[in-house]
């Protein structure tokens, strides 16, 4: 660590912080799937709330809302790209690619959580 | 001025690229006129060099700006600018009401003169590329604008004029941001190149540049001038030491007038004007040993009321009545030297230095048997790219990416000591100070404080109470960077001074936060303070803003510890004379401990106790400074003290001892950090840390003992001359890796 080198053991570990990283990204959203649909479960058993109609509704909306966040939101890429220019690491159009590259991926992770949402709602509601 | 311009028109007769005389530029302002120059006279002959010296306001800008016709629409000129037998347009019609259609002949006129003809490399220019196009592009649009070439020429041209520049042609391709300052600024000397003028005008073209960057730059314009790439050049810096070296003339301006001028040795060492020789006197050289610098008193006068007779009187050590009543006349010493002074026949160097030596004790080494008041056990600091969650995500795998900023600190300070640390722009000099303030956290090791009584507070726990932190905070204090940005120009003296006092908390009652506050600005050399206390920053000279600076890190009593973070970068000599000599006058009366970060080796002898050089954030050498300046041991310490320029001449920086430019601290070399560099390295070097070695008394990080660092052969010796062939990792490494 102290020689300056990341060595070649770290390779892994850095790969295995990107998958958590992408998990801590994820999380967000399915928490706030599964917090929609269990919520309200005890309001409709005990005071007659109108779940079958209500949570799609609102699973439709955020559900819609997810789709916008995932394309307009960078990820915080931007941030990373400032930061390196801080710090002094050079960014060359290989690391673009691959930054446009994880974007994508977690946009499309982003979109199926929002696909997801949807199709909850329309479940619930039909079933 | 008369008599100048007579002799000197007869002697450049026919030759002279630019013919100036009687040039007087007044700048009209709300409140008047300033006449910024008066009546200046001077001949640039074809091939020549002349150097225009003078400190801050002294005109130089204004000087260089009227010989390519550039001056503000406020000005107004009066006298002669000649350039190859014809007189600028525009000087001519000065007055007259013109037509929009004659005006438009004249900017079409004076456009083609200046580039052509003329190329200006304004101050601060290489801060000026549009970060927006890469370099080449910016240096394209010159050829486009100017010249009828075709693609292939221009590409060719092009790279013939940044090789010229010292840089490698894949500069072209990058962008402003990619470039180190050093190489901007040549880049800046590419595009004045470009068009293979008859005359460049270089404004302050090495201010703000490290002084090893400086010492390339300086041998690579000898060069152009050798080589005849650059033909007639004006060269203009406060700085003696870089015009001594490039100038066949020089001409010394104070207020808007010139005082002396004569040939480069003439000047040098045989000035004849009070002027000449109190800058000399006071230019912060590495000669001069301890020697105490006082600095020229007083400022320069206000040029909208400029007084009597010599402009100087005020300040002049030789001045007598008759200087404040008559203009001094203007005497010949020599073919070509003259000055302007009414007693140019008995002041020289001799009477100068007795006026000066008056005041010329040595300054006493302080012995510090003081506690330590800080000490860093393996201090460290890097920042990575992948700490956050977004960084894991979009920074490859492979990447480096991690910036060691400050590795493996050791040090102790010690009550009352100043402590210096030396090291170049990105050598990690301001993220010790920032570990020190405890502004960011350490990523490794540990660093303590004595608060007091033995109760030593270990910084860097990340359980220590808020308390305890308010505590050290009340006891560091920082002293800001450079005197013209750093003031809030909408906050009084009163309340830039009180902050720290209320951002601490400390006092609530008004009347004793204005007895804090008098009381700091008296002992920051502001008296008497009520005075200034409700002053605002545009009603301060340069040097009173740089004491509110100090009285602002001194308003909290109970003050022990002092950073000061390049603090004189941007001032002149009389200005960072006053600064040092505040500084060493807080040691001797408060006790306080000051850690000050310059790159600047002659004001750290000056100033300092013990030194640390840093390179690429290693400590690389540490010892009492007198040992270190006069012994240095690591390589970059005896490269660094070789860059500091001389005022004088024969001093002859070819050789800096050093290798391109710094690197980058996240692709550091394995082995030893100065590898890349060193002109001493051996196979070992590359792959293997070096240890610490002690010798004549201090300590250095190195494979080998003074008697082993012996260059391995010239070309080796001759790399760190050309500056082009650079090893991996340094100046050519510009578009990506
Ligand atoms: N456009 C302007 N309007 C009014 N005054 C001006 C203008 N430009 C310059 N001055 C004044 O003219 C004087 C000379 O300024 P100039 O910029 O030539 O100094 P300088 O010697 O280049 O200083 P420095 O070393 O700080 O660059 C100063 O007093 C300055 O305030
Ligand atoms: S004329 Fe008088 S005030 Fe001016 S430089 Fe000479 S001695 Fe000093
Ligand atoms: S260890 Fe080698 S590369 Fe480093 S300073 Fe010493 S000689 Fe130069
Ligand atoms: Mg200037």
């Amino acid at each position: 660590m102290y020689q300056g080198d990341e060595p070649e053991e770290l390779e892994k570990l850095v790969h295995a912080d990107a998958r958590k990283a992408r998990l801590k990204y994820l999380l967000v959203p399915i928490i706030i799937y599964s917090l929609i649909l269990v919520v309200p479960a005890p309001f409709a058993f005990e005071y007659g709330f109108p779940y079958r109609s209500d949570v799609p509704t609102i699973l439709f909306i955020v559900g819609v809302l997810l789709f916008f966040v995932a394309a307009w939101w960078d990820f915080g890429a931007k941030k990373v790209l400032n930061e390196s220019v801080r710090i002094g690491v050079k960014i060359t159009n290989d690391d673009i690619s691959y930054m446009e590259k994880q974007g994508f991926s977690l946009m499309m992770m982003y979109f199926g959580i929002a696909s997801l949402f949807i199709a909850t709602a329309f479940a619930v509601f039909y079933i | 001025m008369e008599e100048v311009k007579e002799v000197e028109s007869k002697e450049f007769t026919g030759n002279s690229v630019m013919s100036i005389k009687n040039l007087s530029v007044n700048f009209k302002v709300a409140e008047g006129t300033v006449n910024a120059l008066d009546r200046v006279s001077l001949d640039l002959a074809y091939g020549e060099t002349i150097g225009i010296v003078g400190e801050s306001g002294s005109g130089k800008s204004t000087f260089a700006n009227a010989m390519i016709a550039l001056l503000p629409e406020n000005a107004v000129i009066s006298g002669d600018i000649v350039f190859e037998g014809e007189r600028l347009p525009y000087l001519s019609n000065v007055g007259r009401k013109e037509k929009k259609r004659d005006v438009k002949i004249l900017d079409a006129k004076l456009r083609a003169i200046r580039w052509k003809e003329i190329s200006m490399i304004f101050q601060g220019a290489m801060n000026s590329f549009n970060p927006a196009y890469t370099i080449g592009k910016q240096l394209k649009q010159v050829f486009q604008i100017h010249t009828d070439f075709d693609l292939d020429q221009i590409n060719k041209k092009m790279k013939e004029v940044v090789i010229k520049a010292g840089l490698n042609p894949s500069v072209l391709a990058s962008y402003p941001h990619e470039l180190s300052g050093g190489m901007k600024q040549r880049a800046v000397i590419a595009l004045a190149l470009a068009l293979n003028p008859k005359m460049v005008i270089a404004d302050e073209p090495t201010t703000g540049l490290d002084v090893v960057v400086q010492a390339k730059l300086i041998s690579t314009l000898k060069k152009l001038r050798a080589s005849g790439d650059l033909k007639s050049l004006v060269i203009i810096s406060h700085d003696l030491g870089v015009v001594s070296q490039l100038a066949d003339r020089v001409a010394v301006l104070y207020a808007g007038r010139l005082m002396e001028i004569g040939s480069v040795m003439d000047i040098y060492l045989n000035s004849r004007n009070p002027y000449t020789l109190a800058l000399l006197e006071n230019y912060p050289s590495m000669r001069k040993a301890r020697e105490r610098v006082l600095g020229i008193p007083g400022t320069p006068p206000d040029l909208l009321n400029p007084p009597k007779g010599c402009r100087f009187a005020e300040r002049c050590k030789f001045a007598d009545s008759i200087c404040t009543q008559v203009d001094p006349p203007v005497v010949q010493i020599s073919p070509g030297h003259f000055s302007a002074c009414h007693f140019a026949d008995k002041v020289n160097v001799k009477t100068a230095e007795k006026k000066y030596s008056a005041t010329n004790d040595i300054l006493s080494s302080h012995s510090s048997g003081g506690l330590p008041l800080i000490k860093t056990v393996d201090l460290t600091k890097f920042f990575g790219l992948r700490s956050s969650a977004a960084g894991s995500i979009f920074v490859q795998a492979g990447k480096k990416s991690v910036a060691h900023a400050v590795e493996k600190l050791n040090i102790e300070i010690k009550e009352g000591e100043i402590y210096a640390i030396v090291g170049e722009s990105g050598s990690g000099k301001t993220t010790v100070g920032r570990l020190l303030l405890k502004s960011i956290e350490p990523t490794a090791g540990k660093l303590f404080f004595n608060i007091g009584e033995d109760n030593v507070l270990e910084l860097s726990n990340k359980t220590l109470s808020n308390e305890k932190i308010r505590e050290f905070r009340s006891m560091s204090q920082l002293i800001m960077q450079d005197p013209y940005d750093s003031l809030n120009p909408k906050m009084s003296v009163f309340d830039t001074v009180a902050e720290p006092i209320e951002a601490l908390k400390l006092e609530k009652d008004p009347s004793r936060i204005e007895a804090m506050v008098s009381q700091s600005l008296e002992s920051a050399g502001l008296s008497p303070a009520s005075n200034y206390i409700f002053r605002f920053p545009h009603e301060l000279s340069g040097g009173e803003r740089q004491r509110v600076g100090v009285a602002r890190a001194l308003s909290v009593p109970s003050v022990k510890f002092l950073l000061a973070d390049e603090p004189i970068s941007m001032m002149d000599i009389s200005l960072r004379a006053h600064f040092l000599n505040n500084i060493l006058e807080l040691r001797q009366n408060r006790k306080l401990s000051i850690v000050y970060i310059t790159h600047d080796m002659a004001s750290a002898r000056y100033v300092s106790d013990r030194m640390l050089i840093m390179y690429l954030g290693m400590p690389v050498e540490e010892g009492e400074t007198e040992s270190v300046i006069t012994n240095p041991l690591h390589p970059y310490t005896k490269a660094l003290i070789q860059a500091v320029p001389e005022p004088n001449p024969t001093w002859k920086p070819e050789r800096t001892g050093i290798i391109g430019e710094i690197g980058s601290i996240v692709n550091v070399p394995k082995g030893c950090r100065f590898y890349d560099r060193c002109i001493f390295r051996k196979d070992i070097c590359k792959d293997e840390a070096p240890p610490k070695r002690e010798e004549s008394g201090h300590w250095y990080l190195c494979h080998f003992s003074q008697s082993e660092l012996i260059v391995n052969s010239p070309e080796e010796m001759e790399r760190d001359v050309t500056g082009i062939k650079t090893p991996q990792g340094s100046s050519i490494n510009v578009s990506g890796r």
